[in-house]
């Protein structure tokens, strides 16, 4: 019993010590906002919050966040809070109180409830001169676009020789057991086809829901792991974004996996950043705002987050070439998203689990 | 002096009070303030006022009792399976010993470290439509279509439920049958019974309390099983409450909803509880025939061959999927051919040689975050575990029972609602480094009642044994504790902390809602790497946290068994 005392003892200082050493060494960039008092000495912090892929060390958050501290004296402190619901969640919990300053990941679906909330502040920043015009989704200017990107159905070339080219086409026998597709209610490639289906079929959007049962092989929870399932092998035609072949082509030299483009339109993801009302450094996050939506930022997006940049005349890497452009956009009123999404959810439960 | 009397006269010891102090305020504060200020929502109407509008809403739409239904069918289901997989190897373990038995025990353990988005991955690559056991099979019979068609089924749910939670089986049972006295069962042989007939009149009765124990823990796991009944089941058809409640809570933001549905959820969990302790304690006032060491001897010949078979089944749902992962991380994909070469490229990623997108330096540290962070909530879960056991095992009857019953709690509430009880009190706590805090709170919480589970039982019969004997020759109790106690339940500490740790380690829902990015986990970074497309960098990092846990339990194995 002693020795197990002292081997658990021992082994659990190890650890306390190796953790200490790995915290001096990094010291964290959150510490200056602790004592704002002092800050006058030190460079302002700004708190960012975003969705976790955007912060993770592939996203652009890392590149972003350096390349604003360089070019100028402010120190960005990057938060994450899950999925860009929930970073739109907390903030809504913290709307007296707010802790961010900026908050990027809200899409189009959220928008809407994003400013029924009054979260944000307008900004007309200068630069949105550069951007694509028809891509400013909030004509109120509290929300920004910062990057877009349409769901797609990507598909293993060397099984499938016959694509899809519709949603219908996805209902065919010959498609059976071979989709995998994403729960609307956890994942938001999963909520993005549901809302495809919506823009496309309109209120008859139930019955495509019921032809589509038996070409789904199975629905999970979110996007990772069906993406994994598929390049597994398990099913032939998965729900993503019209980015992945580019992903392939860049990274693993291979344009296996392509996208199948539907002449009826996808469904089309606007993401934006807004600057939160009440935030006691409005200076520092306009300069923010211009950074991200700023030539250097931009050209960072397609290799970090796998969208389209917003602004006009980014050149793109070539592995885009396998990234196409849909010719048609379809999309869904924000407010009415907003009214109707508990029902749309209900039914497509009911009918999917029937 | 009975144990009775001796009972009721140290009641009010103050001795009791300073024991259990600690872990009731840990619990309180972790735990009960937390959950209980989620799940008042569900008594508030949109103005503030108290109603029990939201409770009726629930308890009267016919698809909350389909959902309940059906999270309770395939709980139970599991559960038996789980049980029908365990009690054969727990059998093996505690009475035979043979060449290979110590790394099939730390085996054994290893489905529960990995984080169920491994799990489900593990299980795809192996029994999938495309996986190594039907390509073989298509391979070897020449077939076109593959011939098992396991996944996305309710078949499905219930493999993978059994192969995450056998070895809760496995290891509970064997650890209680290798102290069982074993004198009733030679008197039944030498009155002439079969041996299956001792086992079913003699045996398996006096095994209750580890069997029942056992499958309140593998029930509850399941009944709040999310990622495995989504992705294996196929899709909605399986919603279970936990799924429900992750919905309306952290889609709908419909918190008053998700608070009813939690309760009700809470509701018959905690029905399965009471029942639970309630045959426990009956189960344990039978039998007080325990502290036997059984001698494990090589097996015979005939026997050899059962262990074999068990060994193979056993094996193909363990180190299978598991196996297919560490297989699948020195694989590179060759897509002009087809085929796959032998590689360490992502092993070089994870610790940040060469510079292609997967390369970061987070790994070493995440590691060091998510060890560091086990052995803290082990190192407080282990004295607060024996603080709450002192005052179940101490308090009257029906106390102790209701007291248990609470403690087995943080089992049956959903990962949802723990985590957004955090988030509530982080925003109450203006601190900013209180993310760590707030991580290793909630797993002391999740892991608690794996702790108890495993001490309550020697805890309880030591107690009646000894305690009583030590006191009158004048030992204080806490000397008692001290030197007579706490070394019997050496054992019993050891195989909760290794639960404990490896729980911790694996944690990611609580973790995940927790962390806002700052505290990287193992888990975390797995989850991370699989979303930027780099499935095979996850399987290297799945491969090393599988590594560093196999080392660990073979470490604490041994060492529990040179303590013997």
């Amino acid at each position: 019993m002693k020795r197990l005392l002292s081997t658990v003892l021992a082994v659990s200082l190890m650890v306390l010590t190796l953790v200490s050493c790995e915290r001096s060494e990094a010291p964290e960039p959150q510490a200056a906002a602790a004592a704002p008092s002092e800050a006058a000495a030190q460079p302002v912090e700004i708190t960012v919050y975003a969705y976790d892929s955007f912060i993770s060390d592939w996203g652009p958050g890392p590149v972003i966040k350096a390349g604003f501290e360089a070019a100028y004296d402010i120190q960005v402190n990057l938060v994450s809070m899950g999925d860009s619901g929930q970073v739109l969640q907390r903030a809504i919990l913290e709307k007296d109180r707010p802790k961010a300053d900026v908050i990027i990941g809200i899409d189009n679906n959220l928008l809407y409830q994003s400013i029924e909330e009054e979260v944000f502040q307008p900004y007309d920043s200068p630069a949105l001169s550069g951007i694509d015009q028809s891509l400013i989704f909030d004509p109120t200017l509290h929300v920004l676009p910062f990057d877009y990107g349409f769901f797609s159905i990507i598909y293993n070339s060397e099984v499938i020789t016959d694509p899809p080219r519709s949603l219908e086409d996805l209902t065919d026998p010959r498609f059976e057991d071979r989709l995998i597709i994403m729960d609307p209610r956890t994942s938001s490639p999963g909520l993005g086809l549901l809302l495809w289906s919506i823009a496309r079929y309109g209120d008859d959007y139930p019955a495509y829901w019921e032809s589509l049962k038996p070409s789904l092989l199975t629905i999970t929870d979110g996007w990772d792991t069906g993406y994994g399932l598929f390049t597994n092998g398990e099913a032939p035609l998965v729900l993503s974004y019209t980015t992945s072949p580019a992903y392939h082509v860049e990274y693993e030299e291979t344009d296996v996996y392509q996208a199948a483009i539907f002449e009826e339109g996808h469904y089309l993801q606007i993401e934006g950043a807004g600057i939160v009302n009440g935030t006691e450094h409005l200076e520092q996050a306009q300069l923010f705002m211009d950074y991200l939506l700023g030539p250097e930022a931009q050209s960072s997006i397609p290799l970090t987050n796998w969208m389209y940049p917003v602004v006009e005349g980014i050149e793109l890497p070539e592995s885009f070439a396998y990234a196409p452009l849909p010719s048609t956009m379809l999309t869904i009123d924000s407010h009415m998203i907003t009214e109707q999404m508990d029902s749309w959810l209900d039914t497509w439960t009911s009918i999917m689990s029937r | 002096m009975d144990v009775r009397s001796y009972r009721h006269r140290h009641r009010r010891d103050i001795s009791l009070i300073l024991g259990s102090a600690p872990g009731i305020i840990l619990l309180t504060l972790l735990f009960l303030i937390p959950v209980g200020m989620v799940l008042i929502g569900a008594f508030r109407a949109p103005d503030g006022s108290l109603t029990a509008a939201n409770l009726l809403d629930v308890a009267a739409d016919p698809y909350s009792w389909r959902i309940a239904w059906f999270t309770f069918l395939q709980a139970a289901v599991s559960t038996l399976a789980a049980l029908a997989l365990g009690l054969p190897g727990a059998y093996i373990l505690s009475h035979y010993q043979f060449r290979g038995k110590r790394l099939l025990q730390s085996l054994s353990q290893l489905p529960f470290v990995l984080p169920s988005i491994l799990v489900v991955l593990g299980f795809v690559i192996f029994f999938g439509n495309s996986g190594v056991l039907n390509r073989a099979l298509m391979d070897l019979f020449d077939l076109s279509e593959p011939p098992v068609r396991l996944l996305y089924s309710f078949k499905s749910i219930i493999l993978a439920h059994a192969f995450y939670n056998f070895p809760i089986a496995l290891s509970m049972i064997a650890s209680f049958w290798e102290q069982l006295n074993h004198r009733q069962e030679y008197a039944a042989l030498t009155l002439g019974a079969q041996p299956m007939r001792v086992f079913a009149s003699v045996t398996a009765p006096r095994l209750m309390p580890a069997i029942t124990a056992a499958a309140s823990m593998i029930f509850l796991f399941c009944f709040t099983s999310f990622s495995i009944i989504l992705v294996l089941g196929g899709g909605p058809r399986f919603t279970t409450l936990e799924v429900q409640i992750y919905q309306l809570a952290r889609v709908r933001f419909d918190l008053p909803h998700a608070a009813a549905f939690a309760l009700f959820s809470l509701a018959i969990s905690s029905g399965v509880l009471i029942f639970y302790i309630r045959s426990q304690h009956w189960m344990q006032r039978a039998s007080a025939d325990l502290s036997y060491s059984l001698q494990p001897k090589a097996p015979r010949r005939t026997h050899r061959v059962l262990i074999m078979l068990y060994g193979v089944i056993a094996g193909l749902l363990i180190i299978a999927p598991l196996g297919a992962i560490a297989v699948r991380s020195f694989q590179a994909p060759v897509f002009r051919t087809g085929t796959s070469v032998w590689t360490f490229r992502w092993y070089e990623q994870l610790i940040g040689a060469g510079s292609t997108p997967g390369s970061f330096t987070g790994s070493s540290s995440a590691i060091v975050t998510s060890l560091s962070i086990a052995s803290i909530v082990t190192l407080i879960t282990i004295p607060s575990a024996l603080s709450l056991g002192t005052l179940i095992i101490r308090l009257e009857r029906r106390a102790s029972m209701t007291m248990e019953t609470i403690l087995m709690l943080p089992m049956a509430i959903s990962s949802v609602i723990l985590g957004l009880g955090y988030s509530i009190i982080a925003r109450m706590i203006p601190v900013e480094h209180i993310t760590y805090l707030l991580i290793i709170g909630a797993h002391t919480v999740i892991t608690l009642p794996f702790m108890l589970r495993a001490i309550l039982p020697t805890y309880r019969t030591i107690h009646a044994a000894y305690t009583p004997a030590a006191l009158i020759l004048g030992a204080r109790p806490f000397r008692t504790f001290l030197d007579i106690q706490l070394p019997l339940l050496s054992r019993a500490i050891a195989s909760g902390a290794i639960f404990v740790f490896a729980i911790s380690i694996g944690e990611m829902h609580a973790t995940m809602l927790l962390s806002d990015a700052r505290v990287v986990t193992i888990p975390i970074l797995l989850y991370r790497l699989i979303g930027a497309y780099n499935f095979n960098g996850a399987c290297a990092l799945g491969t090393l946290l599988m590594a560093i846990c196999l080392l660990l339990f073979a470490l604490t194995n041994s060492l529990h068994k040179r303590e013997l």
